[in-house]
């Protein structure tokens, strides 16, 4: 069998999962943190030859995975590589890996890192699959590892309420959605149904399948909490914790679902929807941004900031402009390492201090100056601090959707320059001011300091020589503008 | 290219690095290894300015001679996508050569003044690692050869100033100041950022050396007519407004001074406050189409110099009359941009960043050496009671020292209307997301779950390491 012929996705998929579900039954913490650890780093290393080998030989414009099945129709593989999923894979990876090395002890069961690396696998599972029926499997179980248990405080059974109203009410939108999809396909004698080429090579658009991308959209706008489906999010961050919320978040699944599903099948719709879909991602940027004003505590505040900076995602995507797209996807990655990295900062204070309200804080400089590098470093690089990639990301973002939109482009700068005032604030709020830190209160431990360097260094890495994260991303902009301009295009010679 | 070309370019490119590589390695020591003696960061960072001041020097020199009226670095895209691409591009000119001198002459003799000033305290390290990454911004602001990456150093300007505002972080005045002064920058970088993709729209470039052609600094025109040049520049106006502390944004500028005398007088009497001024320099060809927006901007200066030259008459304390001082000269020098006196505005800035930075740096030991001048003459030797307030009528001056007691008011009625609304909504809104979210469980109160022992669980884990 030869290196191409082996399943690599389908085999590092299935061992993440198993072992995630190994890992969840264990009873040492320390253990389970050290073969998560080793899972997920290995997880990483096969992400970054895959991208290495996607981008470096650009041999294929997509490589299937040799692994195929079909729950309807022909059978078809399930999952590939191509140029968007490429570089998420590490990325995912990478996110999980430093979550699972710098999580405090107490967000370290067993289950936890077991749930985490089942977050992975189904990460992988949606960046890769290529048939709606695994895609909608993936969503939901991304979901079902972060779901909060009914046990507990009523505060928590109240959060558990909202996750299971908005996230899972969104996995089934999404099912729903896609299942319609199916079914038209189905009725029109497609041999594949279910499969993602075969619905874009046979124009799904035009079987007109009823309902089904606004269920797909209402799905991807709760995923991505832009108005007024956000209020998951403060919470979630609330109730839980800034790391939960910052793994569910990484992955943008909404968005990845807009630009592999709604964008190739509905590529005309699309057109028209897509800067409905983007007002309403402003409209969260500019709210979360507000509302962040008024957080008290460093979880609220952290959740206000997701809201914010994540529908900027969205906001990019919707102005159909290279630039702004590439922007866009270029800050998907940072901001999905940024924000992990602050997420584990903000934990690892209150590890320290306990209770995360703002008044109660303050000080802890004179005891963990290293914590409030990383914390400020960190937070600061998801707002775009120049010399991190978040500069580069909002460079772009900015230049692509006020060449299109002005209006838009200003309030996106509006919603940022809220959202660094927000960080800097619960920065000094936390580590300058009267010292309140007991005497006992160390810096951070070693596994804290690898993880948030590790994550530091990536973000100023990438800040400095963006070359590798914007040309992929880039590539893929390309196409998809090229294909919503010709989607606008037939538009315009229709009517 | 030959070899003078070549060597100008190779001593840009040295002014723009030597800083920042002392930046990266006192940054780098504190956070992976034992953090450095006193005695070596200030001898690094010695070193760094100096070589930054020589290279300068040596830049100012060859142009001379050479008859070269400008010298480009190109450095090539940082990145790019489509037809957009961010080039990193260095630019030395008779605007940026007087900035580059005094940037590098001031910051190094300010971190040799601090030597002495900050021994033993327990932020020395801190404060040399944000005043290396000011020199290395305000140097990146002014070589810049394009407005992206003028604005990339216009932002780390920003932050290095808000923290050392906020230096002395114990106590909680520092940093409420430090933090009110980011607020204003953020709020007015927008007008940079917006006005920078404007520019590039426009001009079809964002490069200076592109945008303005037809002569190099104090000359050049721009390709941008009409509204669109009158909207770049109100936009740069206002950008200069927040970060030269002009009326009515400048209430930070008195705040500011929680900070430490030395980062003070490089900021707040030098370099900082002089960026925006900086701004509209570079700027110029496009203000020269815009006469309202010149005209604006001279009376934004005229108003700000009659200001703070009203409210600095009643201040108790030096380092607050020096504040004043310096934003009444901004607000000279921005009339003189807008008047089209770009070489006079060059001069006086120059004049200015020199004279302030030194009163500054003497401001702690001003009394000292009043008592002595005074011991030395026998008496007074400066006579009081003889000020031009008094030609006014008496009605006039209660009025007036009313007004300048209460700093004009522009902070309480920029609190009042701006950010109080602001800020009432944003709790508002959270009063109804929280009652929203309630919904879900009427007994639930969403509020944070302390963890149990939180000190406790840290110094365990520690232990079994």
């Amino acid at each position: 069998m030869s290196t191409f012929s082996m399943p690599w996705i389908s085999l590092t998929i299935a061992m993440t999962a198993i072992a995630g579900a190994l890992i969840g039954r264990g009873s040492s913490p320390d253990s389970a943190r050290r073969s998560a650890g080793i899972v997920a780093g290995s997880a990483t290393l096969i992400g970054l030859v895959a991208a290495a080998w996607m981008y470096g030989t650009g041999a294929a414009e997509r490589w299937s995975d040799p692994i195929v099945f079909a729950w309807i129709g022909e059978a078809r593989p399930i999952f590939a590589l191509d140029a968007l999923n490429a570089a998420l894979l590490p990325f995912s990876a990478v996110v999980v890996l430093a979550v699972i090395i710098a999580a405090p002890r107490a967000q370290c069961s067993p289950e936890r890192v077991g749930a985490a690396l089942l977050q992975l696998a189904a990460s992988w599972a949606l960046f890769c699959a290529f048939d709606l029926g695994v895609m909608a499997i993936a969503w939901i179980l991304g979901l079902l590892p972060a779901l909060p248990s009914g046990r507990g405080a009523p505060a928590l059974r109240s959060t558990r309420r909202v996750y299971l109203v908005y996230l899972l009410g969104s996995a089934a939108l999404l099912t729903l959605g896609l299942l319609l999809v199916v079914v038209a396909a189905a009725r029109a004698d497609m041999v594949a149904p279910a499969s993602l080429p075969d619905l874009e090579a046979f124009g799904v658009e035009r079987l007109h399948p009823w309902g089904a991308l606004p269920l797909i959209l209402v799905a991807i706008v709760i995923r991505k909490g832009a108005f007024p489906f956000h209020s998951w999010i403060p919470a979630l961050s609330q109730q839980l914790g800034p790391t939960p919320l910052a793994l569910l978040n990484a992955p943008q699944a909404g968005a990845f679902v807009l630009i592999r599903v709604a964008i190739p099948l509905f590529p005309g719709a699309m057109v028209e929807t897509l800067p409905i879909v983007g007002r309403v991602a402003l409209v969260a940027a500019l709210y979360g941004a507000v509302l962040g004003l008024a957080a008290r505590d460093l979880r609220r505040a952290f959740g206000w900031l997701v809201v914010s900076q994540s529908s900027l995602v969205l906001v990019g995507l919707e102005c159909l402009d290279v630039d702004g797209i590439a922007g866009a996807m270029t800050l998907w990655i940072s901001i999905g390492l940024a924000l992990t990295g602050f997420a584990l900062a903000i934990a690892a204070v209150e590890a320290r201090r306990g209770p995360s309200s703002l008044d109660r804080l303050g000080g802890l400089d004179a005891r963990a100056p290293w914590l409030g590098a990383a914390f400020v470093v960190l937070g600061l690089a998801s707002v775009g601090l120049p010399g991190t990639l978040g500069f580069v990301a909002e460079d772009l973002l900015v230049h692509g959707v006020l060449e299109s939109y002005p209006g838009i482009g200003v309030a996106i700068v509006l919603a940022t320059a809220a959202n660094g005032y927000n960080v800097l604030r619960i920065y000094a709020r936390t580590f300058h001011g009267p010292s309140r830190a007991a005497a006992a209160v160390a810096d951070v431990l070693p596994r804290e300091r690898v993880a948030l360097a590790g994550l530091a260094a990536l973000l100023l890495l990438f800040g400095l020589v963006p070359g590798p994260v914007v040309a992929t991303r880039g590539g893929v902009a390309q196409r998809l503008a090229e294909r919503l301009a010709e989607a606008a295009a037939r538009g315009d010679a229709g009517r | 290219m030959n070899l003078p070309s070549n060597l100008l370019t190779v001593l840009s490119a040295v002014i723009l690095l030597a800083p920042l590589l002392a930046f990266i390695w006192l940054g780098a020591r504190m956070l992976l290894s034992t953090p450095p003696s006193e005695r070596a960061i200030v001898r690094v960072t010695s070193v760094a300015l100096t070589v930054a001041f020589l290279c300068g020097l040596g830049v100012l020199g060859g142009m001379a001679v050479h008859g070269v009226d400008q010298v480009l670095v190109h450095f090539g895209a940082w990145f790019s996508v489509g037809s957009y691409g961010f080039e990193i591009t260095l630019l030395v000119d008779r605007l940026s050569l007087p900035f580059v001198l005094l940037t590098s002459a001031l910051t190094g003799l300010v971190g040799r003044f601090s030597a002495s000033y900050l021994h033993r305290d327990a932020g020395f390290r801190r404060f040399y690692l944000l005043l290396l990454l000011f020199a290395s911004a305000m140097l990146l602001l002014v070589m810049a050869g394009s407005i992206d990456l003028l604005f990339a150093g216009w932002e780390l300007v920003g932050i290095s100033s808000a923290l050392l505002i906020a230096f002395f972080n114990r106590r909680a005045e520092p940093v409420a100041n430090g933090l009110r002064a980011f607020a204003v920058y953020r709020v007015c970088d927008v007008g940079l950022l917006v006005a920078a993709v404007l520019i590039h729209h426009h001009a079809h470039s964002a490069e200076f050396d592109a945008a303005f052609d037809h002569g190099h600094w104090p000359g050049g025109l721009a390709h941008i007519h009409g509204g669109a040049a009158l909207l770049i520049s109100l936009l740069l106006v206002f950008a200069a407004m927040g970060k030269s502390a002009q009326v009515p944004f400048g209430g930070w500028l008195p705040r500011a001074m929680e900070g430490p005398t030395p980062s003070s007088a490089i900021f707040y009497g030098g370099l900082s406050i002089h960026a925006g001024a900086y701004l509209l320099l570079r700027t110029a060809p496009v203000l020269e189409r815009a006469p309202v927006a010149a005209a604006v901007l001279v009376g934004i200066g005229l108003v700000t110099a009659a200001y703070a030259s009203m409210v600095g008459r009643v201040q108790t304390d030096a380092k607050n009359q020096l504040a004043y001082a310096a934003m009444a000269q901004v607000g000279l020098i921005l009339a003189e941009i807008g008047l089209g006196l770009r070489l006079l505005a060059l001069v006086h800035i120059a004049g200015h960043a020199a004279v302030r930075t030194l009163q500054f740096l003497r401001a702690p030991s001003l009394l000292h050496e009043f008592h002595q001048m005074d011991a030395a003459a026998g008496g007074h030797t400066s006579p009081t009671g003889a000020y031009y307030e008094m030609l006014l009528p008496a009605r006039w001056r209660l009025w007036l020292y009313s007004i300048a007691l209460q700093r004009g008011a522009f902070d309480i009625l920029l609190e009042r209307f701006a950010v109080a609304p602001l800020f009432a909504l944003a709790r508002g809104l959270d009063r109804l997301e929280r009652r929203f979210v309630g919904f879900f469980e009427p007994a639930a109160t969403p509020t944070p779950e302390p963890i149990a022992d939180p000190v406790a669980a840290v110094v365990s884990e520690k232990g079994e390491r």
